[in-house]
């Protein structure tokens, strides 16, 4: 029997904001623990929360983005449970009229065309961090995260295979950084995804029982935990066993490259939401969606679409710069430097990826200039250093900063490619190869191949090999 | 009887607190006294209002996204049992 995978993604991203969702505390990353928070973010009695509008309006930017409806009027609840990341005992966030709905994504995923809708986009608060103590019987509470603005972004079951939900992602993480709705840091937690899973018999309707996947924090991860999870669900129902697979929610242990159970139903949380009685309703005129939805940035797919057109790049080429925004934007710079569209892709899609993903970086951790990276191209163009030179320049600039004119004269790259000094060498390999010039001139043209060799290795490899060959050809 | 003396005895649990046994019948009249009153609101003939005119006074009040700082850190952990450096340190809890 074949089996069908169903997924759905609920996606969870910070936004961009200077100060919290309901009070003035720093959102800044990395901050001494508890350094930013206050009264009101650690849920002391008799505080009240004062909505932040930049939230309103990146919130509505997110839902125009991903073609949602917004409702005009929607409201705060809260969500009651007990746990120390929470200091109130309850989150602020949407229940039944969250700020956006309806929406979705379109894309193409081995050869199927995808349409994932996505329910809804509501507003909350993040919680705080706990670190566990390996050695003690503590945890330690930071609420500088506590308050920080999320949007929930929760899709409809509509992706079919774990290489789709990685590919719905990327998107999805591409239109809020283009937007700059969020900065999606996912090593810092910014952008964190939970996936619901289930298997069902090909043809069969109704969905099997899906198990909720927590604690993932990379595409990587994502994609072999939707494997590893398909793989149990397949094989349970395969050995006749499929009444094993509960409706649970279970975390995703990269170490151990496994799912394990976190909660099953049966001890499910009852959150007794109840509509928020300390902020009013929020209302959001239509005026204002128009004048976000007509500030929207370019969005990746019209930037992909604009670098097929404008730079004449392959539909693939342009795919993977647009989908990483600092990358695309280096690029560009590059090109607006000067440099060719055609010379700037090949060295950003070849060498500049090639290093990144050797010293597993982040396009944000690129401090090359793009006007270095022009210049050096400019210097392999006009022959002054070879494309083999050129890369290990390259590759010094990713990770010195340094400008190429430097690098090449500190290494001492820069081709031969005076006149008069090459026929000097070519002259001096003639007069010690007599044999293979004798050779050549009758007729054994592959000597001339041998000689060039001999004065590429006279000059340590520094000669002009195009120059080496005229000059001997005409020598000869 | 809107509401069961199981239903409050749930909700406590929910909340993490517990009763005796006349505190819970106690408890659950007053529920009952408190939803009686709300369902006499649910009553109201809410049909010609509209949401999208609330007046202008009973709308969410919204601040500008600009930093503050609160200095007394020392008096805003002043309640907190016990902390390590700048961490509050709790027993041990993983869900």
């Amino acid at each position: 029997m074949n089996f069908e995978t169903v997924i759905g993604l609920e996606i969870h991203a910070e936004l961009y904001t200077k100060s919290k969702i309901f009070c003035g505390c720093s959102t800044k990353f990395a901050s001494k623990p508890n350094e930013n928070t206050c009264p009101v973010c650690i849920g002391l009695p008799g505080t009240l929360p004062v909505l932040n509008e930049e939230v309103v309006r990146l919130a509505v930017k997110a839902g125009t983005a991903l073609n949602c409806r917004i409702n005009n009027v929607n409201k705060l609840d809260r969500k009651n449970y007990f746990y120390p990341d929470l200091p109130k005992a309850y989150q602020i966030s949407q229940y039944d009229l969250p700020m956006c709905s309806g929406g979705h994504v379109e894309f193409e995923c081995e050869e199927r065309h995808v349409r994932v809708r996505i329910n809804r986009i509501h507003i909350e608060e993040d919680a705080g961090k706990l670190i566990h103590l390996e050695e003690e019987p503590f945890s330690l509470i930071d609420y500088n995260r506590t308050g920080i603005p999320l949007i929930e972004i929760v899709s409809e079951p509509d992706i079919r295979s774990p290489l789709e939900a990685v590919t719905y992602l990327r998107i999805l993480k591409s239109i809020l950084e283009y937007g700059e709705i969020s900065d999606c840091r996912m090593e810092q937690g910014s952008l964190r995804c939970d996936a619901n899973i289930s298997v069902r018999p090909v043809g069969q309707k109704e969905y099997g029982t899906k198990v909720e996947l927590k604690n993932i924090n990379s595409f990587r991860e994502l994609q072999k935990a939707l494997e590893k999870e398909e793989k149990r669900q397949i094989e349970l129902y395969r050995f006749g066993e499929g009444h094993k697979i509960v409706q649970e929610t279970r975390r995703w242990d990269s170490g151990k490259g496994r799912t394990v159970p976190m909660r099953s139903k049966g001890e499910a949380h009852d959150y007794r939401y109840f509509p928020e009685p300390d902020l009013m309703p929020v209302i959001i005129k239509e005026s204002t969606v128009d004048e976000i939805r007509g500030s929207l940035p370019e969005m990746p797919y019209e930037k992909a679409a604009r670098f097929v057109e404008e730079y004449r790049l392959g539909e693939g080429e342009a795919e993977i710069l647009v989908g990483d925004k600092k990358l695309s934007e280096f690029f560009e710079s590059t090109i607006r430097e000067g440099a060719s569209p055609k010379a700037a892709a090949n060295w950003v899609l070849g060498e500049l990826l090639r290093i990144m993903n050797e010293a597993d970086l982040s396009s944000a951790d690129i401090t090359m200039k793009p006007a270095y990276l022009h210049r050096l191209i400019s210097l392999v163009e006009s022959g002054t250093i070879s494309n083999t030179a050129a890369k290990e320049v390259f590759k010094e600039m990713f990770e010195s900063g340094g400008t190429p004119e430097d690098i090449v004269e500190k290494k001492g790259l820069s081709q031969i490619s005076s006149k008069k000094d090459l026929e000097i060498l070519v002259k001096k390999v003639l007069e010690d190869n007599p044999k293979s010039v004798e050779d050549y001139r009758n007729g054994k043209t592959q000597a001339a191949g041998y000689l060039v060799g001999q004065v590429m290795k006279a000059s340590q490899g520094k000669a002009n090999p195009q120059m080496v060959r005229d000059l001997l050809m005409r020598e000869l | 009887m809107k509401i069961s003396r199981e239903d409050v005895a749930y909700i406590a649990k929910l909340a993490k607190l517990r009763f005796s046994d006349e505190e819970l019948d106690r408890l659950t009249r007053e529920f009952e006294t408190i939803l009686t009153h709300f369902h006499s609101i649910d009553r109201m003939d809410l049909e010609n209002v509209d949401l999208d005119k609330v007046p202008v006074d009973q709308q969410s009040v919204v601040r500008s996204d600009e930093k503050t700082v609160f200095e007394d850190k020392k008096k805003l952990f002043n309640n907190a049992k016990s902390m390590r450096e700048t961490y509050i340190q709790v027993p041990k809890i993983i869900e």
